[in-house]
């Protein structure tokens, strides 16, 4: 095993793989910026060039590539209110009004330490984890994955502002929009009116790009505001306070990891669960859940750390069994194919080598590209203070090239528009946006696995081990301030009396 | 006077030269070979990206590419299971600009499921080449209660999994289930095939009727029972094609004989109906010398994760098209049937 790891050191540091490394972190940092394209469409461009490429050198390109993509991913939320990615959603809820609060760099300081660290630690677990995939995977039947899928959604309630009522319409409407298109549990067309643009349901980048930074533009225009933040820090320390702030939330940062970790080991529970799950439980532990949505650090630090958590994790499924676990995954998993190196229980045996390049390759391409991102952090920020008349274009050109990468149909550009309109009306009307985004990306993920569940093993799936867990902890969950502010109370009386 | 004369039949000279050099009479035809140099190419993805259908397209894109001068370029139309891209290369104009490639399976799958968006008939494209000839097998868990084809005709209330109920796994199910006479319904809405092998290994579900994975087998995942064939796939000789453990009726052989022919996983490479006979003779031409071609061959190799044994050529591609297309109608009304008794 040392000499493997003294082999995987010696390739990772040859000038070569250094170079490819940089050059893939750099593409990597940009596109995670962009809006709406993800480290999948890069990795998609790049898959024909690596046939003639040694193993080592093609697959530390694309690894590097896609760990950092997750590290300045969520730059863009907190700067623009505009995912960089589809699973940074989660992180705009309090990094945009930080922003807002003239603390962008505090808030990049924390998410891309968050993120960074979050991408590292799970690469060192990786190799004791391989034992423990398979049993992970198959404790998880399709009543587990609706409960987890259930656990996520449960943290509408944490979401939805200031009127209750309001947040779980917003969530119901979500819920709504996932049921359109062809069901594949059924084999029912919902609302897709005989097209094939919504054959396959709403996209989600458009729905994002729209309701959040197209809304939050429109919004800002007709208040006559000249830029997203007045004052923008645009000091390192305030960079550094943010990645302070990472060590002072430990342990939600220790958690947030772990849950990103877990549900990336998954295969099929998606990517948002892990993100929302991790932001939810941030609330509900918090000793003022109350300020979460106005700007505070750990509504930053609890998505990003799962974020890229969730991709260590599932890389470790892809190399270790064979099972991508996300569509980037299967991307993988055909890279490996086309330089000669098959997934699964034989690639750690037959490869190790080229298995620990790879994981030490994250490690490393996380730090560098961390590194960038928390020195870029200073000018960065200055974006928020740009006047909305250069920015306004701007944006609308990034969110429409975003849209048409992700999905190339001019119909989403209308889709765009539609839902930047009924983002500034639920905005106006202080309906919760992000209610609505986990109702949408959870919803039909709910809806699928309950009716798989009900029809493989009845309407009594619920009752078995894990899913009953799951259901405990979901209510320990959303009681736990309630059950906190009791035992204090409790306590105090006690001690009065 | 002499003046206006030079000057006369000096434009009439340029414009005879510009005639002759550089725009060649509209009607008068153009050897292919010249025809795509310079061009641009548009060939259509109708799979995600990743997919094998896609590695193997965008490895002919860069062949392409290299044997006619055209720039090539890769559009990706997904939607509706690839049924957006299939329209769009049937509508398309059939100049030899526009191309597609896609996985066979979901042309037939579609028809027979009469899929209102799927606006094309598979007999009517411009095939120009198949490769790969993914038989299609069953198979169960292999740590299941039922290993052998006798165990799951005896067992009851079996399950098959698949992922969308008008597609070529509901259909490879319901083929299983006519054929072997089983107690079972097929359950649809998994997440891809990795989570209906992920879903018979937890033993959620008895099995499914896919193509081999290898990377699944190897896993431990799942075991082949038999071949949904007449004859063992080389690839995997020691599972027995379903001829080989029950006695079949000649309308099963005729169902057996579709899933290795029209039905089989193949990656198709198709332009749109009536392509120029010059202009598809000639990418069938170029599409024969890349299968001669050691260095295409192991690139389509290495995406497959495996030696691909089959090379069709576009001509016989066509009949099968053919033949399957005046033979429809009654693995239709079979299917329809099987449809039919599923959903009851």
């Amino acid at each position: 095993m040392l000499e493997a790891y003294g082999i995987a050191i010696a390739t990772l540091f040859q000038p070569l793989n250094l170079l490819v490394m940089l050059v893939a972190i750099l593409i990597g940092l940009i596109v995670g910026i962009i809006p709406g394209i993800g480290g999948g469409t890069m990795v998609v461009i790049l898959l024909p060039f690596i046939f003639r490429m040694p193993p080592e050198v093609a697959l530390i390109l694309l690894v590097s590539l896609h760990a950092v993509v997750f590290t300045s991913g969520g730059i863009t939320s907190i700067l623009l209110n505009m995912p960089g990615e589809s699973f940074s959603a989660a992180t705009l809820l309090d990094g945009f009004p930080m922003t807002k609060k003239g603390e962008g760099g505090r808030a990049i300081g924390a998410a891309v330490t968050s993120s960074m660290a979050g991408g590292i630690v799970p690469v060192f677990l990786a190799l004791a984890m391989v034992p423990l995939v398979m049993p992970i995977i198959m404790a998880f039947g399709q009543p587990e994955m609706a409960m987890l899928v259930l656990l996520g959604i449960s943290f509408m309630a944490a979401l939805t502002g200031g009127s209750v009522i309001k947040g779980l319409i917003s969530g119901a409407a979500g819920v709504l929009l996932s049921l359109v298109g062809y069901h594949f549990v059924t084999g029912v067309h919902r609302f897709s009116f005989g097209t094939t643009f919504l054959y396959d349901g709403i996209e989600l980048i458009p729905l994002l790009l729209g309701l959040f930074g197209i809304a939050e533009i429109f919004h800002l225009v007709m208040r006559g505001e000249t830029a997203i933040a007045q004052k923008a820090v645009v000091k390192l320390s305030g960079v550094a306070e943010g990645m302070k702030d990472v060590w002072r939330h430990k342990w939600l940062w220790f958690r947030s990891t772990i849950i990103g970790y877990i549900v990336g080991i998954i295969p099929g529970v998606g990517a948002g669960v892990a993100t929302w799950v991790s932001y939810g439980q941030a609330k509900q532990t918090s000793k003022h859940p109350e300020k979460f949505g106005t700007g505070v650090v750990e509504g930053v630090i609890a998505p990003e750390a799962a974020d890229n958590a969730k991709e260590a994790g599932s890389l470790l499924t892809t190399m270790a069994l064979g099972i991508p676990g996300s569509a980037i995954m299967a991307l993988f998993m055909a890279a490996f194919l086309m330089v000669g190196v098959e997934p699964g229980p034989g690639m750690l045996a037959e490869h190790l080598p080229l298995a620990l390049t790879l994981l030490l390759g994250i490690a490393l391409a996380n730090i560098i590209g961390g590194i960038i991102c928390l020195f870029a952090a200073p000018q960065l920020v200055r974006v928020a203070s740009a006047h909305l008349d250069f920015l306004f274009p701007v944006i609308l050109i990034a969110a429409l090239i975003g849209v048409y990468v992700a999905t190339p149909s001019p119909l989403n550009f209308v889709m765009i528009l539609v839902f930047g309109i009924f983002g500034l009306v639920m905005r106006r009307h202080g309906y919760s946006r992000p209610a609505l985004i986990l109702g949408f990306v959870l919803g039909g993920l709910l809806e699928n696995y309950s009716l798989l569940s009900i029809k493989i093993y009845g309407p009594f799936f619920l009752f078995r081990p894990i899913s009953l867990t799951l259901l405990v902890i979901m209510i320990l969950l959303l009681l736990y301030p309630q059950l906190k502010r009791g035992i204090s109370g409790l306590r105090g009386r006690l001690s009065g009396t | 006077m002499t003046k206006k004369l030079a000057i006369i039949t000096g434009v009439l000279l340029l414009a005879v030269i510009i005639v002759a050099t550089g725009c060649p009479p509209k009607n008068e035809p153009v050897a292919p070979a010249e025809f795509y140099k310079g061009k641009s190419i548009e060939l259509v993805s109708t799979a995600s990206p990743g997919i094998l259908t896609d590695l193997i397209l965008r490895i002919m894109a860069s062949h392409l590419s290299g044997d006619t001068g055209a720039s090539v370029v890769v559009t990706t139309m997904t939607a509706a299971s690839g049924m957006e891209g299939m329209n769009y290369l049937y509508k398309a104009e059939p100049d030899g600009l526009t191309l597609g490639v896609t996985s066979s399976i979901k042309f037939l799958a579609n028809k027979v499921f009469d899929e209102p968006v799927a606006e094309y008939e598979f007999e009517e494209f411009s095939y120009i080449m198949s490769i790969g000839r993914r038989l299609t097998h069953f198979f169960v868990s292999p740590e299941g209660a039922y290993q052998t084809v006798a165990e799951l005709q005896a067992a009851k209330d079996l399950i098959l999994g698949a992922t969308s109920p008008s597609g070529y796994f509901t259909l490879a199910n319901l083929t299983v289930i006519k054929i072997l006479g089983l107690d079972a319904q097929v359950i649809t809405g998994f997440d891809g095939v990795s989570a209906v092998a992920l879903a018979v290994k937890r033993g959620e579900i008895t099995g499914y009727t896919v193509e081999v994975s290898h990377a699944r087998i190897e896993a431990g995942l799942i075991k082949p029972i038999f071949a949904l064939a007449t004859e063992r796939d080389p690839l995997m000789p020691d599972v027995p094609a379903i001829t080989e453990l029950v006695s079949l009726s000649s309308e099963d052989l005729a169902l057996i004989r579709l899933w290795e022919t029209a039905l089989v996983n193949s990656t198709l490479f198709a332009g749109p109906p009536g392509l120029p006979e010059d202009r598809l003779a000639f990418l069938r031409d170029l599409a024969n010398q890349w299968t001669q071609d050691e260095g295409f061959r192991k690139e389509i190799d290495a995406v497959a994760g495996e030696e691909v044994q089959t090379y069709t050529t576009g001509e016989e591609v066509n009949s099968t098209m053919l033949e399957t297309a005046a033979g429809l109608d009654n693995f239709q009304a079979i299917f329809a049937d099987l449809i039919a008794k599923h959903r009851a």
